[in-house]
C-alpha cells in the first residue's frame, strides 16, 4: 500500500516536472509563437568572462525587438573551449527557434585547421551575427628592442603566449612565418592578465595577439599607450580598427593571393569576434526575424549606452555577412589550408633541432601491441622501433597502410634515429 | 584624511546603501554556503543592476558581496564535511572532527571571529602597505611564483601526519590528476581519450567532495548515529570565541598569509586556506593534535580566507590589477559607476577608498554576527539522526558535482573520487596532500616551464628565489629543530600507522599496486606525446612507483616482524557488520547516481530521500519534510536562479519524452 502511494506521488510529480519543461513548436505567426515563451542564449563558457558578459547584455536588450517580447535568459554550458556547446547546438538543441548560442570565434574553422572534437558543419548553422568585429594587436613595451613593425624583423623580441592553441600564439607565429618577425616565444602563460604583469616587470617584451578591447580595459596599458611606453606595431584583423589608422594591418602585408587567403582563413575569427548562431534546420522565417532583432538591438541607444558604460566594444557584423564569411572560409582550397596550418606552427629557434635520420633494413621478427612496436633483425642484430599512428608513415609494397598491417616476416626499411627510437617511415615488402 | 573618512561613513550609513549592503551580504552568505556554486555567479547576476547605481551604493552592494564570500562557507565544511567552496577545504580537516566531538558550536565561534578579524586585518595591513605594494607585486616573476608553489607543496610533508611515504604518494596522485586535460604549452590533450569531457581537466570541487564529504557520510551511515557522538552541544560558541583570542598570534600570522595570496595574482583562490593550515601545523606546539579536531586547525584557514578577499580587493582598486574573475567583474562595475582605479584613489577619490575599507569592516562584522546568530541552529544539524543527514548531504553532493558542467560525466567522476576517498580513509592514507597537490600541481608545471623557457637555469640564482628557498628550508626544518629543543625521545615508535592490521596492510598493498599500474600505464600512453608534454608524467611515474615499492616494503617488514608475535595484529578496522553497512551506503549512493541518469535529478533526488529515510526507520512526516526541502532547493537554485539546461534522462530519451 505504501509503495503504491509512493509510486503515485512520484508519478504525479514527474508529470509536473516534465510539463514545466514542455513546449511544442507550432508556427502560427511569430508573435503568437514567441509570446510568453522563454528564449535561451546558450553560452559556451563559464560565468564572468567576455562571452558571458556580451551574451547576458544581449539577453537583456534583445527581448523588446522580438515580436511577442519573450523572456530571454542566458545559460552557461562550458566545456572543451565551447566545442561542447557547438556540438550540442548542432545535433541536440531544439530547432524551434527558442535557443540560440555563442561559441568561440575560432570554432567554425577548428576542425578545418586540424583540431579535434568538433562534430559539426559550421556552414549549416544559422548565423545571427557578431556583436563585435575584433581587432588584436602586436604590442611591445618601452624596454623592448623592437618598437616598430620594421624593427620586429631585425631585432629579436621576447613575446609571451597563452599556449599552442591560443590566439596570441597562433597570430604571433603567423607574423613570424609569413612576415619574418623575429620572436623568442615563451609559451604557457595562464591568461592575458598574468602576461601583462610579466610585460610590466620586464619578463617578456610584448605580446602578439592582444585584443584591442582588452588593451583598453587595462588601465595601466592605456596609460602606457598614451605615454608612448607601449608600442602598437601591427594589427590582426580583416579590417583596420578605426582607432588605429596608422598601424599596419596584417592582411595588407600579404605578398600574394595564397597568403591573402591564408590570412582570411586565420583572421576570419576576428570578424566574428562575438558570434551568435541558431541550430541548423530552424524555420527560416524565425531565423530572419532573429537576425533583424539582432541588428535592431545593436542599434538600440539604450543597449549602446549600457555597452559604453561597461566598456564593451560593439562593432557589429550582420548575420548574412557572417554566414557568407563562414561559407567562404570553409571552402578555402586544401593547399591553402595546409599552408596556413604550417604557418601557425612554431618554427623558432627552440625547436629547430637537426635530427640525423638514417635508413636501415631488416626482417620483422615480432609485432607488439597491434603494430605500435616492431622487433627486427638487421644482420645478426635484434633491434626495436616504435611506430606512431600519427607521425610514422607506414608502407607495404609501396601503398600507404595503417601500422597494424605490418606482419612478422616482412622485410622493412626503417627511416629512424637509431635502435629503440620512433621511426619516421617504415617501408615494407612482403 | 579624517574629512574623507567622515564623508565615506556618512554616505555609507544612509538607508539605501545600508539596505543594499545587507542584501549583498545575505545573498553572498547564501551562495557561499551552497557547495559547488560560488559567489562569482551572484556577481554576474547582479552586475547589470549594480552599474546603474551611484558610487557609494555600488561600493556598499558589491563589496558587501565580495568581502564575505568566505564566511558562510564554513557551515557545510564543519557540519557535513562538504567544502562550501574551494576556499574552505582546509577547514574540513579539523572542523568536521570537532563536529563529531560535539564541538560544532565551538568551531563556529572560532571561525566566525577569526573570519572578520582576518578580513579587517587584511584591509588594514594592505592600506598601510599601499606605497610599497606595486613594486612588490611586480617583483614576483614566474620563478618566484614557482618557488611559492613549491613552498605550498612542502606543506604536503606536514599534512601527511605519521605516514610520510603515503603522503608523498598521495601528492603524486594529486599532481597526476592535475595533469589531466589540455596541456596549454604543447596543445596535447592529456588522457582525454578523444572525448571532450576531460579536455577541461577535473574540477577541484569534484575531488574535494569525493575525498572528504562522501567518506564521512559513508562512515556516518555505518555508525548509524548522529554526526556528534555526544549527547548535547554545550555552550561552545563562547569557548570558540575565546579560542581565537588565545591563539591571536596564529590568527594574525594566517591573516598575513591570506593577504599575500590575495595580493599576488596568479596563485589562485583555493590556496590561501591550505597555506595557512600548513603554516599552523608547522609552527604551532603539539602538531600531532591537528586533524583530530583541534580548534587551531579551524582558526588558521578561516582567518586566511577572508583576509585574502581584502587582500585581493585593494590592488584591484589601487592599480586596476584584478586578482580574480569576480574582482574583475567588480572592477568593471566600479569603473562604470565613475570610480577610476589608480593613484587618484589616494587623492581626489580618497572618500571612495575610505568607503571601501569601511564597507569591508562593516560587512565582515555583519556577516560574522549573522553567522554566529545562526550557528546555534545550524549546529543542531549535528545532533540529527543519520537517516536525515546522510540522504540530504548526498543529494547536496550530487547537485554540487552536477553543477560543475551539468553532464553525466560529472557524476561519474564524483563517484570515482568517492571510492578513492573512502579507500584512502579506511586504509589510513592522508587525504589533504592529494588535494593540495591537485590545487598546486598545474601551477608547478606551468611556472617551471615558463621560468625555464625565459631564463634557462639562470632563474635559480634570482635573489627572490633564493630568499624563498631559505624560507622553504627553514619551514621544513622547523619541526626537527623544535623536537631537538624539547629533547623528546623519538625512539618509542618508528612505525606511526601501527593501527593497521595485517589484513588492512594487504589491502593497502593492493591499493598501491593499482595506483602504480595506473602511473605506469599513464607513462606508457604519454610516450605518444611530444616530450615537453609527457615529461611530467614520466617524472610522476618515476618517483611514484619507487615510493610505492618502499611502502610495500614497510608493510612487508611489519607483517614479517609481527608474524611470530600473535598479539601484535593491530586494531581491526572493519567488523563484518561495518563492511556490509559501508557497502550498503555505497549502494545507496550509486543508486542515486543511476537514478539521476535514468529519470533525472528532480525525481531521483526526491525518491532517494524518501526511500532512504523510510528504509532506515524515519517517519513519513520527516520523509515528506525533507522531500519538500530538497525539491524546493533544486527548483529554486537550479531551475529558477541558474536556468540550468538539464541533460535529458536516459529513460526519457528511450521513450521519446524529451525535456522539450
Amino acid at each position: 500500500m505504501r509503495l503504491i502511494k509512493f509510486g503515485l506521488c512520484v508519478g504525479l510529480f514527474s508529470i509536473l516536472v516534465a510539463n514545466s519543461y514542455g513546449t511544442t513548436a507550432d508556427a502560427k505567426g511569430l508573435k503568437e509563437f514567441y509570446k510568453g515563451k522563454t528564449l535561451s542564449v546558450m553560452i559556451g563558457y563559464g560565468a564572468g568572462g567576455g562571452y558571458d558578459m556580451y551574451s547576458r547584455t544581449l539577453a537583456r536588450y534583445i527581448s523588446k525587438h522580438i515580436p511577442g517580447n519573450p523572456k530571454v535568459i542566458g545559460k552557461n554550458m562550458p566545456g572543451a573551449g565551447s566545442l561542447k556547446l557547438a556540438n550540442w547546438m548542432y545535433s541536440v538543441a531544439p530547432k524551434n527557434g527558442t535557443v540560440f548560442a555563442t561559441i568561440a570565434r575560432g570554432a567554425p574553422v577548428h576542425s578545418l585547421l586540424g583540431g579535434k572534437g568538433a562534430r559539426f558543419d559550421a556552414t549549416k548553422f544559422n548565423w545571427l551575427g557578431s556583436m563585435n568585429n575584433e581587432v588584436s594587436v602586436c604590442a611591445t613595451t618601452f624596454r623592448a628592442p623592437a618598437k616598430t613593425f620594421k624593427e620586429l624583423k631585425s631585432k629579436e623580441t621576447i613575446i609571451g603566449g597563452g599556449g599552442k592553441t591560443s590566439d596570441n600564439e597562433v597570430f604571433a607565429m603567423f607574423a613570424q612565418n609569413l612576415l619574418g618577425a623575429k620572436f623568442k616565444l615563451i609559451s604557457g602563460y595562464p591568461g592575458m592578465k598574468v602576461m601583462f604583469l610579466a610585460m610590466q616587470r620586464g619578463e617578456i617584451d610584448g605580446v602578439c595577439g592582444w585584443s584591442w578591447t582588452g588593451v583598453k580595459k587595462q588601465k595601466v596599458a592605456v596609460e602606457w599607450y598614451k605615454a608612448k611606453k607601449l608600442n602598437v606595431l601591427l594589427q590582426f584583423a580583416l579590417q583596420k580598427h578605426p582607432e588605429l589608422p596608422n598601424v599596419p594591418l596584417i592582411t595588407d602585408l600579404a605578398k600574394n593571393a595564397s597568403e591573402k587567403a591564408q590570412m582570411e582563413l586565420i583572421f576570419s575569427r576576428q570578424t566574428m569576434g562575438r558570434p551568435y548562431l541558431m541550430p541548423p534546420g530552424v524555420n527560416s522565417e524565425r531565423v530572419e526575424m532573429m537576425r533583424k532583432a539582432f541588428i535592431a538591438t545593436m542599434k538600440d541607444p539604450e543597449f549602446n549606452a549600457f555597452a559604453k558604460k561597461t566598456k564593451m566594444e560593439v562593432n557589429y557584423v550582420s548575420g548574412s555577412d557572417v554566414q557568407k564569411l563562414v561559407n567562404r572560409v570553409l571552402n578555402t582550397p586544401k593547399a591553402t589550408v595546409q599552408a596556413a596550418i604550417i604557418n601557425t606552427r612554431h618554427k623558432g629557434k627552440v625547436e629547430k633541432v637537426k635530427l640525423n635520420y638514417v635508413k636501415a633494413s631488416g626482417t620483422v621478427t615480432a609485432v607488439k601491441r597491434k603494430g605500435r612496436k616492431l622487433v627486427l633483425k638487421i644482420g645478426s642484430k635484434k633491434v626495436k622501433t616504435k611506430v606512431s599512428g600519427k607521425r610514422t608513415k607506414v608502407f607495404v609494397n609501396g601503398t600507404k597502410v595503417k601500422r597494424g598491417a605490418v606482419k612478422p616476416g616482412m622485410r622493412c626499411e626503417l627511416t629512424w634515429l637509431g635502435n629503440g627510437t620512433e621511426s619516421k617511415k617504415v617501408d615494407c615488402k612482403l | 584624511m579624517l574629512d574623507a573618512l567622515y564623508i565615506a561613513v556618512t554616505e555609507i550609513l544612509k538607508p539605501w546603501p545600508l539596505t543594499l549592503m545587507a542584501l549583498g551580504i545575505l545573498g553572498s552568505s547564501f551562495f557561499a554556503a551552497l557547495p559547488g556554486i560560488g559567489v562569482l555567479l551572484l556577481i554576474t547576476i547582479v552586475l547589470p543592476f549594480a552599474i546603474t547605481l551611484d558610487p557609494y551604493p555600488a561600493i556598499a552592494f558589491l563589496l558587501g558581496i565580495g568581502a564575505v564570500s568566505n564566511t558562510a562557507n564554513t557551515f557545510p565544511s564543519v557540519l557535513i564535511a562538504v567544502p562550501g567552496s574551494a576556499g574552505s577545504q582546509a577547514t574540513i580537516v579539523d572542523g568536521f572532527p570537532m563536529a563529531q566531538k560535539g564541538e560544532a558550536k565551538r568551531a563556529f565561534g572560532a571561525a566566525f571571529v577569526a573570519s572578520p578579524l582576518g578580513g579587517i586585518f587584511g584591509a588594514v595591513v594592505l592600506l598601510l602597505s599601499l606605497p610599497i605594494l606595486k613594486p612588490l607585486v611586480l617583483s614576483f616573476g614566474s620563478p618566484e611564483f614557482l618557488m611559492l608553489v613549491i613552498w605550498g607543496l612542502s606543506a604536503v610533508g606536514v599534512l601527511s601526519g605519521t605516514a610520510p611515504v603515503k603522503g608523498l604518494i598521495a601528492a603524486i596522485i594529486g599532481v597526476f590528476i592535475s595533469t589531466i586535460g589540455m596541456d596549454n604549452k604543447t596543445g596535447v590533450e592529456r588522457f582525454s581519450f578523444e572525448g571532450e569531457y576531460l579536455v577541461d581537466g577535473i574540477s577541484l570541487i569534484l575531488v574535494g567532495l569525493g575525498l572528504f564529504a562522501v567518506p564521512e557520510m559513508i562512515g556516518l551511515a555505518r555508525r548509524r548515529t548522529s554526526i556528534a557522538e555526544t549527547e548535547g552541544l554545550g555552550h561552545g560558541l563562547f569557548e570558540g570565541i575565546k579560542d581565537v583570542f588565545r591563539n591571536k598570534w596564529l590568527a594574525i600570522r594566517c591573516s598575513v598569509i591570506g593577504v599575500w595570496v590575495g595580493v599576488l595574482p596568479g596563485l589562485g583562490s583555493s590556496v590561501a586556506d591550505w597555506f595557512a593550515y600548513a603554516h599552523a601545523v608547522q609552527t604551532e606546539k603539539n602538531p600531532e593534535k591537528f586533524g583530530k579536531g583541534d580548534v587551531r586547525g579551524v582558526i588558521a584557514p578561516e582567518s586566511a580566507n577572508n583576509a585574502k578577499e581584502g587582500g585581493a580587493l585593494i590592488p584591484t582598486i589601487a592599480f586596476g590589477i584584478p586578482g580574480s574573475t569576480s574582482l574583475a567583474l567588480i572592477l568593471i562595475a566600479f569603473i562604470s559607476v565613475g570610480i577610476t582605479p589608480g593613484s587618484a584613489m589616494l587623492t581626489d577619490q580618497l572618500p571612495y577608498t575610505m568607503a571601501m575599507i569601511f564597507v569591508l569592516v562593516i560587512a565582515n562584522i555583519f556577516a560574522a554576527s549573522l553567522a554566529i546568530g545562526a550557528a546555534g541552529q545550524f549546529a543542531k544539524l549535528s545532533l540529527m539522526p543519520f537517516y536525515i543527514i546522510v540522504p540530504m548531504t548526498l543529494v547536496l553532493c550530487v547537485s554540487a558535482a552536477f553543477a560543475a558542467h551539468f553532464v553525466w560525466w560529472d557524476i561519474l567522476t564524483f563517484l570515482v573520487f568517492s571510492v578513492l576517498g573512502y579507500l584512502m580513509k579506511v586504509l589510513d592514507w592522508p587525504r589533504p596532500p592529494l588535494l593540495v597537490a591537485v590545487v598546486l600541481g598545474g601551477q608547478l608545471e606551468t611556472y617551471l616551464w615558463l621560468s625555464n623557457a625565459r631564463y634557462g637555469w639562470d632563474w635559480l640564482m634570482g635573489p627572490g628565489v633564493i630568499a624563498i628557498l631559505i624560507l622553504i628550508i627553514l619551514t621544513l626544518l622547523m619541526p626537527f629543530i623544535r623536537k631537538r629543543r624539547q629533547r623528546k625521545s623519538v625512539s618509542t615508535s618508528t612505525d606511526g600507522d601501527i593501527v593497521l592490521s595485517k589484513n588492512d596492510r594487504l589491502w593497502d598493498v593492493g591499493f598501491i599496486l593499482v595506483i602504480s599500474s595506473i602511473l605506469v600505464g599513464a607513462a606508457y600512453i604519454s610516450t605518444d606525446w611530444v616530450l615537453r608534454g609527457a615529461l611530467v608524467i614520466y617524472f610522476l611515474a618515476g618517483i611514484g612507483v619507487p615510493l610505492g615499492v618502499l611502502q610495500v616494503f614497510l608493510h612487508w617488514r611489519w607483517i614479517s616482524s609481527s608474524g611470530s608475535k600473535t598479539n601484535l595484529t593491530g586494531v581491526t578496522r572493519g567488523s563484518r557488520e561495518g563492511v556490509v553497512r559501508s557497502l550498503q551506503a555505497f549502494a545507496w549512493l550509486f543508486a542515486l547516481a543511476a537514478g539521476v541518469w535514468a529519470i533525472g535529478f528532480h525525481i531521483a533526488a526526491g525518491a532517494f530521500v524518501v526511500l532512504f529515510i523510510r528504509h532506515y526507520g524515519g517517519r513519513w512526516v520527516e520523509a515528506l519534510v525533507i522531500f519538500v526541502l530538497s525539491e524546493v532547493f533544486i527548483i529554486a537554485v537550479f531551475d529558477l536562479l541558474l536556468n540550468v539546461f538539464w541533460p535529458t534522462p536516459a529513460l526519457f530519451e528511450i521513450f521519446g519524452l524529451g525535456w522539450f
